[in-house]
């Protein structure tokens, strides 16, 4: 068996100087490793960034109007998660996953430290991005370049762009002692009319300008009978307020300002 | 005699030293092959059983890709664990090329007898050339990447580490697939009707 061996070393040792084969460049070698890890953090990155968009658009979103549309709060939810976002996140991850295996060494990490890795990475980087406004303008680009993409996510705007369903926002141009003029998100022109009955939450601020929401019900054409006004931000509950109405119903009535 | 001193000084010197002389001179590259020629002819050998001429064939390609990628080695790695990838890479690809599968009967009988020792379940005492004859064809029925585990684990007597770095596999998997080529053997045996001890 030696002199076998022997023989197979000067064979090869004859080979890689007849033949003239050389080693494999360095460059190739680093190349490929430096792109594993690129793809890793490009990819981590994209998925981080549709975090942001996903969570700017939930952060949005008004998730208490199961009660008004007499839904089941669960399923409402569901309706109301940006699916099309969540899906990409979860494709995203996946992939960021599978790159990091591919790394040179990923193969010695097991499954949980890969998944905490990532999901570490689209946390921080996504909730940073969201933070420095990066999900909201992304959000509001994909709004003005997809024409569809209002249909496929829903948006805030979406969400109160239903005045079939009774969510109807936009600016007000005017208001009068039991009517507000008003300019919805689209730019058609409502006359909202509103009584003793309707609560206006406390920081709605019914003047020229202002942009609010309104729930209540289409009556006819271009005309909508609110049974609560809300300003654009947020749901307009003051803390005391927020106690009042969970002890009475009356709460919170009547109570924006009006000039 | 200053050439046999030469000779003698490079044999001290690490895998990781035999490299860089290697990446400078082919011929140092030579002493590598000496020290991992056994191994990786026997590994060969265990997972094909293709005639001594074949393997040498074999053996002399890994050599040159061995030889070819040297500027690819990472320390963090053993030199071994990074020739048995190499190795294991080349079979698999020969195989696929030549769409043939490893032939039976590929072990010795002492080989056999460490797989066979290594688990409580299938461990008992062989005394027929016939009953081993048998358990061979047990083990060359289950699959080649289980096959090649045991091999790894029990003949070759790499650590779990090891056979992590040569299969670019996560360490559970590897004991994953351990357990499941026994397993794997002692179904076999069953179904076979094994029952010779």
């Amino acid at each position: 068996m030696d002199k076998f061996m022997k023989n197979i070393i000067e064979d090869t040792i004859g080979k890689i100087k007849k033949e003239n084969i050389r080693l494999q460049p360095r460059w190739k070698y680093l190349a490929k490793k430096y792109s594993a890890w690129t793809s890793f953090f490009l990819v981590a990155l994209i998925g981080a960034a549709a975090f942001s968009v996903a969570y700017f658009i939930v952060s949005q979103l008004d998730w208490d109007l199961y009660r008004v549309m007499h839904r089941n709060p669960f399923f409402y939810f569901l309706s109301l998660l940006p699916h099309l976002w969540i899906i990409l996140i979860v494709a995203l991850a996946f992939f960021a996953f599978f790159n990091l295996r591919k790394t040179e060494t990923g193969y010695r990490y097991d499954f949980s430290k890969i998944a905490i890795t990532v999901l570490g990475i689209l946390l921080f980087f996504g909730l940073s991005m969201f933070f420095l406004g990066f999900g909201g303008k992304l959000n509001s680009s994909f709004g003005r370049h997809f024409p569809g993409y209002e249909k496929l996510v829903m948006t805030k705007e979406s969400q109160w762009s239903q005045p079939e369903k009774g969510f109807l926002a936009g600016t007000v141009n005017s208001v009068s002692e039991n009517t507000i003029d008003l300019q919805d998100l689209s730019g058609k022109e409502w006359q909202v009319s509103f009584d003793e009955n309707t609560t206006i939450r406390p920081s709605v601020n019914l003047e020229k300008g202002e942009m609010i929401k309104a729930i209540g019900r289409e009556e006819k054409s271009q005309t909508f009978r609110s049974d609560e006004i809300r300003p654009w931000q947020g749901r307009g509950q003051t803390k005391g307020d927020r106690s009042k109405e969970n002890g009475n119903s009356d709460g919170g009535r009547m109570n924006g300002r009006r000039k | 005699m200053e050439n046999q001193t030469l000779e003698s000084e490079k044999r001290e010197k690490t895998d990781a030293e035999l490299i860089d002389l290697a990446k400078i001179d082919p011929e140092s590259f030579g002493l590598l092959m000496e020290r991992y020629q056994m191994p990786l002819f026997h590994y060969i050998r265990r997972i094909t059983q293709l005639p001594k001429e074949d393997i040498e064939d074999l053996l002399q390609e890994v050599f040159i890709k061995i030889y070819q990628k040297l500027n690819e080695y990472n320390e963090i790695l053993k030199f071994s664990s990074w020739a048995y990838r190499i190795t294991h890479n080349h079979i698999i690809d020969y195989f696929r090329k030549t769409n043939a599968r490893p032939r039976a009967n590929s072990l010795e009988d002492s080989e056999l007898a460490k797989i066979l020792k290594s688990g409580t379940d299938i461990e008992k005492d062989m005394n027929t050339k016939d009953c081993l004859e048998k358990i061979k064809e047990c083990l060359e029925d289950i699959p080649l990447k289980y096959k090649e585990i045991l091999v790894l684990r029990f003949i070759e007597e790499k650590s779990y580490e090891e056979i992590m770095d040569i299969l670019k596999k996560p360490k559970g998997t590897v004991a994953t697939m351990i357990a499941r080529g026994r397993e794997a053997v002692s179904l076999k045996m069953r179904e076979k009707g094994i029952d010779c001890f």
